[in-house]
């Protein structure tokens, strides 16, 4: 019986982490690039050019922590995944992180290829709007109301049509 | 701003997450916003097609093409189905109150299963009329505009087709349906008329207000006001709780339509 592989992956800026190859291939951006290297190279580092080690680290421990769940289905947009909108627990303590932090995770998950994490995070994204009034909203994402009167008039009334006063 | 740093798939992603009050919210908050907003609408109206409005608000009201769908699809469907639920309430209430005098607290608790019953299974057959008389009206509106020259006093022409256009709109509704829809249409059209008919009691004083019409409503206009103005129309007028608000209401629709009285009235008809 021989150990668990590990495999190593560099940064964008330079740190070299090592993992347990499972883990990482909950990428499947990595998986697919284990697949096509010859057996004797997966010792040496792979490269991440587009996520920091901060991130990196942040988005792997999601990948230990979710080693074991069943791999996603392939199907386009598997009705399951998109009728639940809540998150488990651990996932969502995961997700307390600043905005900054949060909108690198999805970004890397997405560059990486983990469906389930990205899922997770346009989901966390979601409920910092759901239920909201525009004020709320404009305070959450620390942005400014820049319509003109008239504009802001146009967009109330077409919205009016269908809110129930 | 680091939402919008996203790039399109994700923004989507999030999108169809959101509920349509959350996106209209959202649309509100900034230009950008509203842009991103604009931007997703096509993907946002098929994941509501598929996954969150009902079979019988899609096949009633098929998804526009993917090119053209945007918010305005919703948002109608949206509308409607609020006229739906407060004409139920409506209908219901008359039940409840005017029927069977469930007048006080506890005699409304006792009924309100029966009561919950009842609207649930009026909220599809009422969206099914609502889409008869909005088709009908466009077929009607239709030929009353290609009849007309401005010199003309402009009136609703029953046309000699009327039975076909109207079995034309009933044939893509289910068999089974169409009896229970018969029923309820009858309904409706009982309470409108009930609550445009002056109370038998209390004349005397009523009599001397402003706006007091001792005529019931007659059947042409209660027809006018289903065919052009739909359950919409409808359920606006049956608003008031008074008779002599309600009759009001009825005149202030049907003079919106007269050339004679007002001067939006070719609007207010196609609209």
């Amino acid at each position: 019986m021989s150990a668990v592989p590990k495999i190593q992956l560099t940064s964008s800026d330079g740190a070299v982490i090592e993992v347990d190859r499972p883990v990482a291939e909950r990428s499947v951006l990595i998986k697919h690039l284990l697949e096509d290297l010859p057996e004797e190279s997966t010792t040496e580092a792979i490269p991440v050019p587009n996520v920091n080690e901060a991130v990196l680290r942040k988005v792997l421990e999601w990948c230990e922590q979710h080693k074991k769940d069943p791999p996603p289905s392939n199907d386009e947009d598997s009705e399951s995944r998109k009728k639940c909108t809540d998150i488990d627990e651990w996932d969502q303590k995961f997700m307390q992180v600043d905005q900054e932090m949060l909108f690198e995770i999805i970004l890397a998950a997405n560059y990486l290829d983990i469906k389930a994490l990205l899922d997770v995070g346009c989901k966390t994204v979601a409920n910092m709007i759901k239920g909201k009034t525009p004020e709320e909203i404009r305070k959450t994402f620390n942005i400014q109301n820049d319509f003109t009167p008239e504009e802001e008039d146009q967009i109330r009334r077409e919205n009016e049509w269908a809110e129930d006063r | 701003d680091l939402l919008l740093s996203l790039p399109q798939e994700l923004r989507i992603q999030i999108l169809v997450n959101l509920s349509l009050d959350d996106i209209l919210s959202l649309r509100r908050c900034s230009a950008a916003f509203n842009q991103l907003v604009k931007s997703c609408e096509s993907p946002v109206v098929r994941h509501h097609v598929r996954n969150i409005l009902t079979d019988l608000e899609v096949k009633l009201y098929p998804a526009p093409a993917p090119m053209e769908a945007d918010l305005n699809y919703l948002l109608n469907l949206r509308h409607r189905e609020i006229v739906v639920r407060k004409l139920a309430k409506q209908m219901c209430d008359f039940v409840a109150i005017d029927v069977l005098k469930r007048n006080n607290a506890r005699r409304r608790k006792e009924f309100e299963p029966r009561y919950r019953h009842m609207y649930s299974k009026m909220l599809p057959l009422l969206l099914i009329l609502g889409q008869f008389f909005e088709s009908f009206r466009k077929s009607v509106l239709d030929r009353c505009f290609a009849n007309s020259s401005p010199d003309k006093k402009f009136r609703l022409v029953p046309g000699t087709t009327v039975w076909d256009e109207q079995l034309a709109i009933m044939d893509q509704y289910k068999k089974q349906q169409l009896l229970d829809c018969y029923h309820m249409y009858g309904f409706i059209l009982q309470v409108f008329e009930r609550k445009l008919r002056p109370p038998r009691f209390n004349q005397l004083l009523n009599r001397f207000l402003p706006g007091y019409n001792r005529r019931p409503a007659s059947t042409k206009e209660i027809e006018t006001t289903l065919i052009l103005g739909g359950i919409d129309a409808v359920r606006q007028i049956l608003l008031p709780r008074t008779y002599v608000e309600r009759r009001r209401a009825l005149s202030t629709f049907l003079g919106g339509l007269d050339p004679a009285m007002d001067h939006r009235w070719e609007r207010n008809w196609r609209r």
